[in-house]
């Protein structure tokens, strides 16, 4: 799995370990319907680093993971992933940008009645623009690659398998898995543990764990204190569309979650 | 109960008055439409009963039906499947890319859309044998009139529910996708195509089964067919040939109903 990081992330090149990966500053969104969902928001995520972001439902958590992908347009500031300004993008390059971004969301969204080596082979889709991806063909020479993704969050087994028989921790795995074939130097996660029970719960958390000790940056949006204190190495409060906090995950307090939720969490 | 809730209710039941009357109005409103329909169609049941005895004849001169007509229904009853499935297969290849303009979700420009749905509303408003009468006059007698006729109306009502298959898919892939970096069109035959293909095909198998009823039909309008061979045994009063071909017919229809009911259930 190493090779599939290290073909876009190198130990040794400096303009990894020189800069953040994601680099958020003054990030500000404001909806039409006049509602601020983002707020002079700055945050960084290095490389092998797993931040995860709390906050209230309405906090702003997901608009952010949102604006970084382009799916939703800030209204201010600036994002920097992997030294691109993605504000700046458009087209192709837009495209290629999101390439070098793994997201995984609250549902798998995987195509069901597809096999679950198809769903992953799709992340790869991006490399592979000719007339055949465009036709429905998956590209064969990703099989193997994809496999290997498989293998990494522990389901190579089911590879033959059909994704709408999956159970939701396994959905979310091979999820992961789509965004590992994409080769990306960061992995977004939104709220990707809100519908499993905590056994499946825990197991996409140690995987995101895992993939950060590999080398990737991975930000992740929770709900869940308790996990983020046990696999983040650091934690970013949101509230109000703000950051409230930024703390080394060891080291949060109750006061700081109660910032957060209120009194109840604590 | 207070004196005040009291007073705004009327002593039947414990419904306010105003629910009293207008349940009233409504049922008053269905006796009245359903009357005025019974008049205008001049429902008589009297002429339903003295008419028995003429449908009884009919009945009796039928009998036994002309099974040494069969050979020559061959051809037509070909003529029949053929101009379904020729108005079924192009109907659904010219209804895809309707669709995909025509589903709010996916379309390019939302003008594209509103001139697609307009278009379907059209072509599915005009019957099918208005658009035979069209095409016979058009390309002249035969099953090709008849086939042009399906194909226009498959699109009519085909690109309307194809769009709202595509409409009603889950979006999730589609944006999963579109965050791999992958283009509109890797997105559209990787995403889109698979998530709606199970519904489309049930659609076709369906509109294939209606088309079959209607080729029939179309041949009464000079489209060919068996139809055609139906009309022509009627007005010559060969009712034993008209109870064969009724037969035929009945067994293409019921075969078409039960093969697509079986390949739907396969398909889900």
């Amino acid at each position: 799995m190493s090779v599939m990081i290290a073909a876009t992330a190198r130990p040794n090149d400096q303009r990894f370990c020189a800069e953040p990966v994601l680099q958020l500053s003054g990030l500000g969104l404001h909806y039409p319907n006049g509602k601020q969902a983002l707020s002079d928001a700055s945050l960084e995520v290095d490389r092998g680093e797993f931040v995860v972001v709390l906050g209230s439902n309405g906090s702003g958590k997901s608009s952010m993971l949102r604006c970084i992908v382009r799916l939703l347009e800030p209204t201010s500031g600036t994002i920097t992933v992997a030294r691109q300004d993605m504000i700046r993008l458009q087209g192709s390059g837009l495209r290629r940008a999101r390439m070098s971004i793994g997201m995984v969301s609250q549902h798998a969204n995987l195509v069901r009645r597809r096999s679950v080596l198809a769903n992953v082979m799709c992340g790869a889709l991006a490399r592979h623009n000719g007339w055949r991806t465009t036709l429905g063909i998956l590209p064969r020479e990703e099989a193997e690659p994809a496999l290997q993704c498989l293998e990494h969050v522990g389901l190579a087994d089911l590879a033959r398998q059909r994704a709408d028989t999956l159970s939701g921790g396994q959905a979310q795995r091979v999820a992961v898995a789509r965004a590992l074939a994409q080769r990306p130097q960061l992995m977004l996660a939104d709220e990707p543990v809100a519908s499993l029970d905590p056994e499946a719960a825990g197991d996409v958390m140690k995987l995101l764990r895992r993939l950060a000790d590999e080398g990737l940056a991975v930000m992740c949006v929770l709900h869940q204190p308790q996990l983020a204190q046990r696999h983040a190495d650091r934690v970013i409060g949101l509230s109000a569309g703000r950051v409230v906090f930024e703390t080394r995950a060891g080291s949060i307090k109750s006061s700081d979650i109660d910032q957060l939720y209120g009194k109840r969490a604590a | 109960m207070s004196a005040v809730e009291a007073d705004k209710k009327d002593s039947v039941g414990n419904r306010p008055l105003a629910a009293v009357l207008r349940n009233f109005l409504v049922t008053a409103l269905v006796f009245l439409i359903v009357g005025q329909a019974t008049v205008i169609s001049g429902a008589n049941f009297g002429e339903l009963v003295t008419g028995a005895s003429g449908i009884a004849d009919i009945l009796v001169r039928a009998m036994p039906p002309a099974f040494g007509k069969l050979p020559d229904l061959v051809w037509p009853t070909v003529e029949t499947i053929d101009v379904a499935i020729f108005g079924t297969v192009v109907g659904v290849i010219l209804s895809v890319p309707v669709a995909v303009l025509a589903a709010r979700n996916v379309t390019p420009a939302l003008p594209l859309y509103y001139l697609t749905r307009g278009l379907v509303s059209f072509l599915r408003s005009v019957p099918e044998l208005v658009w035979a009468l069209i095409f016979v006059a058009a390309v002249g007698l035969g099953p090709f009139a008849g086939a042009l006729a399906l194909v226009f109306h498959s699109v009519g009502m085909l690109g309307r529910l194809f769009a709202e298959v595509i409409e009603d898919m889950d979006m999730g892939p589609v944006e999963a996708l579109t965050l791999t970096g992958a283009t509109r069109t890797q997105i559209f035959t990787h995403a889109v195509i698979p998530g709606v293909l199970p519904g489309l095909l049930g659609i076709s198998l369906y509109r294939f089964d209606e088309n079959l009823r209607s080729s029939v039909l179309l041949g009464f309008v000079g489209a060919g067919g068996i139809g055609f061979e139906l009309l022509s045994s009627m007005n010559l009063f060969e009712y034993r040939e008209v109870s064969v071909i009724v037969l035929v017919v009945l067994v293409l229809v019921i075969g078409a109903e039960r093969g697509s009911a079986l390949l739907r259930r396969r398909i889900f």
